[in-house]
């Protein structure tokens, strides 16, 4: 039941943390099997699904971790590819994919607690008091940091949408 | 408001928290500021990208995968209960049995000895019984605890080795025979006087742990006359009848008796000692041989109260309680004399006497 409730919220925090859907799986589902393990733990002091938010994350930024030094023994490195060089797509939903899977790797170029509280606030619309419960930290120091990473954020998608609207 | 104003404020802007006179104040600025503007709008992108972002579903069968996964580890042995397998499975059965029991004997070892520190126990009287039960059947046997008693006992069962027809008076030539025996046995046991042989065996005595080296107690541990028949009472009295299953084995007759003062004991010893002497020089011939009698103790030291056994042949159970008597003053007998008698005629077995010995009132 628990697993249904949660299954959705916690699988796209880990995906879009990831950008790798077969990771996010494997990862999404050690989240809830360390969840049913360590439901003894969970003191209830604090919302279920925070707790679990924060073992989602535990569990991320270890793969994020290991996915990461993976990348970079492949040397594949398809975010140095400029957009503008793509093969520009017939229709608009082709250029909505496109621009999703630019948004995602700029994600993922972000350093971990900066992609965490942008994900968190921006994509699911948590209250920055919950965001500062989950990551234990003050809710000052969570908006800073948020717009910390929005700005490194925008760095990122400049090229872009700079020859996206060249390219538009 | 300036461009640092609308920095620091742009967050909540975007987030829609600012209050409604900061927002307009912030948007007539980004208005009249190109920059400010650029990065307002850069941001917006960001914020509504990253919103933009579909929703993922996850993959077919997810949320069974995960139950299956967990209905494995309910299945799955917990640590817990790995590490007792690995107890079980590591650890052989015989090596717990030997640490259970070493313990136990710990514990009982721990318990034994603070009883038997006690004078007088009963658990002394029966470890006592224990203890003789072990050694009397076996006559040679000298490793028995250095107690006076059984050293002197020792002529008497050489004597008893040699000639097992003993029973009956001893002939002036077999003299000589046991002589010659006793002496290729021990030179010390030749040393040791010799006693009237008296029909009484000595079972236990309440305070034989607690003797001192010193105390010159002379009675009831020469096993021989009467008993020599049915072999000593006490082991079979000790294995065969229920000595330890109860607190304290069954007496037929039970006496209760004081020491006599300082003089008297001096005067009962001397008595004593000449009965003895009249007695050895007497066992010559077959008819001080046939008076072979019990001979109750001198009881001549201790000031503690204490519990000793004896074995006597019935027919000779009014001689010894004679002589317990004349050594001793009698408090109380049980059963009584009319009850002990008829006790005796009914049967030949020997009688098992409790004498319990109260220290001497000293006046």
């Amino acid at each position: 039941m628990l697993v249904r409730r949660h299954e959705k919220t916690i699988f796209n925090l880990v995906y879009r943390m990831l950008g790798d859907y077969d990771e996010a799986a494997e990862v999404s589902q050690e989240v809830f099997l360390s969840a049913y393990r360590a439901i003894g733990q969970f003191r209830g002091d604090a919302n279920f699904s925070t707790w679990l938010y924060r073992i989602a994350l535990n569990h991320t930024s270890t793969r994020r971790k290991t996915l990461i030094r993976r990348q970079q023994r492949n040397v594949a490195i398809e975010d140095t590819e400029p957009v503008r060089d793509l093969q520009p797509g017939p229709a608009e939903a082709m250029e909505k994919k496109e621009i999703r899977e630019r948004v995602q790797r700029a994600l993922n170029s972000l350093e971990p607690d900066d992609a965490t509280v942008i994900l968190l606030r921006d994509l699911q619309d948590i209250p920055y008091e919950e965001v500062a419960r989950l990551l234990e930290i003050p809710v000052g120091t969570v908006k800073s940091r948020l717009h910390r990473a929005r700005q490194a954020l925008k760095s990122q998608l400049a090229s872009y949408f700079y020859a996206g609207r060249k390219a538009v | 408001m300036n461009c640092e104003e609308v920095q620091a404020q742009l967050l909540e802007y975007l987030d829609k928290s600012l209050d409604r006179i900061s927002t307009k104040h912030l948007e007539i600025h980004l208005s009249s500021c190109p920059p400010c503007r650029a990065e307002a709008d850069s941001l917006d992108d960001c914020v509504r990208q990253v919103a933009a972002l579909p929703i993922v579903d996850p993959p077919l069968g997810f949320a069974q995968r995960v139950m299956a996964h967990a209905r494995e580890i309910d299945l799955s042995p917990s640590i817990w209960q790995r590490l007792a397998l690995f107890m079980q499975n590591q650890i052989p059965l015989q090596a717990a049995a030997v640490v259970l029991i070493a313990i136990f004997s710990a514990f009982l070892y721990q318990k034994m000895d603070s009883k038997s520190s006690a004078p007088a126990t009963q658990m002394a009287v029966l470890t006592d019984a224990a203890e003789k039960a072990k050694t009397i059947p076996q006559p040679e046997s000298t490793s028995t605890a250095a107690s006076k008693p059984v050293k002197e006992s020792r002529p008497n069962t050489a004597q008893k080795n040699t000639t097992p027809a003993a029973v009956a008076p001893p002939s002036a030539p077999s003299q000589p025979a046991r002589k010659t025996d006793a002496e290729s046995a021990s030179e010390g046991r030749l040393e040791t006087p010799k006693r009237a042989p008296i029909s009484v065996q000595e079972v236990a005595t309440g305070r034989e742990n607690s003797r001192l080296i010193g105390d010159n107690f002379t009675f009831g541990a020469l096993p021989f006359g009467g008993s020599r028949q049915s072999s000593l009472r006490s082991a079979p009295m000790a294995l065969n009848e229920p000595m330890f299953s109860i607190n304290e084995p069954s007496a037929d007759v039970e006496f209760v008796v004081r020491r006599r003062p300082a003089q008297r004991r001096d005067s009962a010893e001397t008595d004593n000692l000449e009965s003895t002497r009249k007695s050895t020089e007497a066992e010559a011939s077959p008819a001080a041989a046939a008076m072979r009698r019990a001979a109750p103790p001198p009881f001549l030291s201790g000031m503690i109260v204490e519990t000793r056994w004896f074995t006597v042949a019935p027919e000779h159970f009014e001689q010894f309680k004679k002589d317990l008597t004349a050594q001793t003053l009698v408090e109380s007998e049980t059963p009584t004399a009319k009850q002990e008698k008829e006790f005796s005629q009914k049967s030949d077995r020997p009688l098992a006497v409790k004498v319990v010995i109260l220290p001497a009132i000293e006046r």
